[in-house]
């Protein structure tokens, strides 16, 4: 899950990009609109987090222009500016979700959960295919009974393909969604990840979830749709 | 809210309409009563003075026919007769209406008459000048108008001649009953007529009670309307609506502080609530802790920072500023604030040059002026490129004190100058907020020269810099 904070502010960025990190989030920082929009426009994030309060193109432009440009990346606006009006204006901007600055970092985390699932089958933060379950609020996954320790790399990877179930999805696409701008590693790097993770879910079992695309890449299926 | 009781529903009795008409009316009424009165006293006056005159031509007519008798001296035994001569007489003398008699002035017997009235001799017909009664019948049947003439011929004898009033009485009736007509429909009218103006008049009226009860404080914008509305009416329209706009313009202003107030205070408390909740989310290193302490406690400066600002601005507003007023020597005060900045300025690599002139005296509050001076300087000089100059001038014009302020830096566009006393105004966001600036520093220096009887004002050249000047009065 690959997310792009956009704030001026420097120290809320820092703060902001070290707590999402932490939750296993690949996360990049833009310091103002242009940036943003530039960086916006070049990576497949999965959400933006926007500051309305943005120095040379302001949030709610930005958001707009995002739109227009048919990026589809959930938009969170954050913002100190709490009236009726701007919460409308900015959601009509095309924005998905609206906070309020201050607020408390479990309510953002929340909210990114919320817009996470949004385009996806999954409805609660448990995300679940076949007997595999992933929690998203404790990071502990599951299959059948057995619990699996993973590590935050797994996490993500994992997140990613229970996200996106039966689609086939590129080594590229993995790569870029799960790591930010400073880490890009090559795909072999992805491969042995794949590999740590089947260890865990797959070996010990018949039905096997992660399959191999030869020449394109993975897909996790479910055994109830097939 | 309490709402003010509706204009139509108000009770008619009270309204200003119904009693300003209903003052209308009753003036209109006590005219025409007078008018009224005076026309039936004339009207009854003229018709009295009718009868009398024609009483006297033909008393003196009959009054030439009578011929005394020889031997009567005393008024008895008087052998006379009406002399039916001419066919006036003759009517007069056959009409029910009219009587003709013979009295003894000083018994009071009536010695001859025409008609069986019995009419009482007054005092008065014992007068020896001729004069006029209005008598009752005695039965009350009938009010007559007499003339008593004295005869010359015959001593102590006087003609009476007498018309009954009913025909005058009728028509002073029907004078009567035509003005109370007249008044009562013409009353009638003017109430309708009066109630109806009195609406019309009063529509704007309406129209400003409905305006002023569907106003509150967030709808401001409503005005209204001039159509109905004239002459003093339409200042009164005009006058509201200005008091709406100043309100309407007051309340944005206030708006938009708080709003701008509140930015600015949320800003680095989300700094601090995230930086505080993603530390404590896990075990951190004491140089993690501390590394996000540092972070917090800037915070807190900047948020212990605009506090104090918002309060002197709070504290000017409300006008509790409580200045000291000593006298000041501007001159030396100004040196002492350049010497603070001189470092300030030398490691940006920018040259203050002073043009002072020596002991200007003023009155006033030093911390206060000392901060304007710092306020303004420090904007100078952060808005001056390395390598130029500052130009500080004090000099005395007629009983003010002008402090100016030049620097040569990149000026400040057009646009931008009327707002820039407003409070949290800043003319580049971005460039603004990382030297730490709120956008209060002008706002503060303006309200600190204005409690102290003076003004700044701006000019500026987009390239070649601004200008900034301070006038005080002086002591």
């Amino acid at each position: 899950m690959r997310i792009l904070i956009i704030e001026d502010e420097t120290k809320m960025a820092a703060f902001l990009k070290q707590g999402l990190e932490e939750q296993r989030y690949a996360v990049d920082v833009a310091h103002n609109g242009e940036d943003g929009l530039h960086w916006a426009l070049n990576f497949p994030y999965d959400i933006l987090i926007l500051d309305v309060m943005l120095p040379g193109i302001d949030g709610f432009q930005l958001c707009k222009e995002l739109r227009n440009q048919s990026v589809h990346a959930a938009i969170l606006m954050l913002t100190a500016r709490d009236t009726v009006d701007d919460r409308v204006v900015g959601l009509d901007c095309g924005a998905d979700d609206y906070l309020v600055k201050p607020f408390a970092f479990r309510e953002l985390l929340a909210r990114l959960r919320a817009l996470a699932r949004r385009d996806t089958p999954h409805t609660t933060p448990v995300l679940t295919v076949g007997d595999l379950s992933l929690d998203t609020v404790t990071h502990t996954a599951q299959r059948g009974e057995k619990h699996i320790e993973l590590t935050a790399k797994e996490y993500e990877l994992l997140e990613f393909l229970l996200l996106h179930p039966n689609q086939v999805l590129s080594r590229t696409v993995i790569a870029e969604h799960i790591w930010n701008y400073d880490y890009s590693p090559d795909s072999n790097v992805l491969d042995v990840y794949i590999r740590y993770l089947r260890r865990k879910i797959d070996d010990d079992y018949e039905e096997k979830l992660i399959h191999t695309i030869r020449g394109t890449g993975y897909q996790l299926v479910d055994p109830k749709r097939v | 809210m309490e709402r003010v009781t509706n204009w139509l529903t108000l009770s008619v009795f009270k309204s200003l309409r119904f009693r300003l008409t209903l003052w209308t009316v009753f003036l209109l009424c006590l005219i025409q009563i007078i008018l009224g009165i005076v026309i039936y006293r004339f009207t009854s006056a003229w018709l009295l003075d009718q009868i009398d005159q024609s009483l006297l031509t033909t008393a003196e007519q009959i009054g030439a026919t009578i011929q005394p008798d020889a031997n009567a001296n005393n008024g008895e035994g008087v052998d006379f007769q009406f002399q039916e001569g001419d066919r006036a007489t003759k009517a007069i003398l056959q009409s029910h209406l009219f009587f003709v008699r013979l009295i003894n002035q000083k018994t009071g017997a009536i010695l001859e008459t025409s008609a069986p009235y019995s009419l009482i001799v007054s005092d008065l017909a014992q007068q020896d000048a001729p004069i006029y009664e209005t008598l009752r019948q005695t039965d009350d049947t009938a009010t007559f108008r007499v003339y008593t003439l004295p005869l010359s011929s015959i001593n102590q004898v006087a003609l009476q001649i007498g018309q009954s009033l009913a025909d005058v009485q009728q028509t002073q009736a029907q004078i009567i009953r035509l003005l109370v007509m007249i008044i009562v429909v013409t009353a009638g009218l003017a109430l309708i007529t009066g109630l109806f103006l009195a609406n019309r008049a009063l529509v704007p009226v309406r129209a400003l009670t409905n305006t002023a009860q569907s106003i509150t404080e967030k709808d401001l914008h409503q005005r209204v309307s001039f159509e109905a509305s004239d002459s003093e009416l339409h200042l009164l329209v005009a006058t509201f609506n200005g008091m709406l706009e100043r309100l309407d313009q007051a309340f944005q202003r206030q708006s938009r502080f708080t709003a701008d107030a509140a930015h600015e205070l949320r800003t680095p408390l989300s700094v601090m609530q995230t930086g505080i909740d993603v530390i404590l989310s896990e075990e951190r290193t004491p140089s993690q802790y501390r590394s996000a302490f540092v972070t917090i406690q800037e915070e807190v400066e900047r948020l212990t920072q605009l506090t104090i600002k918002l309060l002197t601005l709070a504290r000017a507003d409300t006008k509790q500023h409580f200045l000291e007023r000593y006298l000041l020597d501007l001159t030396l005060l100004l040196n002492t604030v350049l010497d603070q900045l001189t470092p300030l300025a030398e490691e940006k690599g920018l040259v203050i040059k002073r043009h002072l002139i020596p002991q200007l005296m003023i009155v006033g509050d030093e911390g206060q002026i000392i901060q304007m001076a710092l306020n303004l300087i420090e904007n100078a000089i952060k808005y001056t490129p390395s390598g130029r100059e500052v130009h500080i001038r004090l000099y005395q014009r007629k009983n003010q004190a002008c402090f100016t302020i030049v620097d040569t830096g990149v000026g400040i566009p057009v646009k931008h100058l009327p707002h820039l006393f407003e409070r949290f105004y800043r003319v580049d966001s971005a460039r603004n907020r990382d030297q730490g600036g709120f956008g209060l520093g002008l706002p503060i220096a303006q309200e600190i020269a204005r409690l102290h009887g003076g003004e700044i004002t701006v000019i500026s050249k987009e390239g070649s810099g601004s200008q900034f000047t301070v006038t005080l009065p002086i002591s």
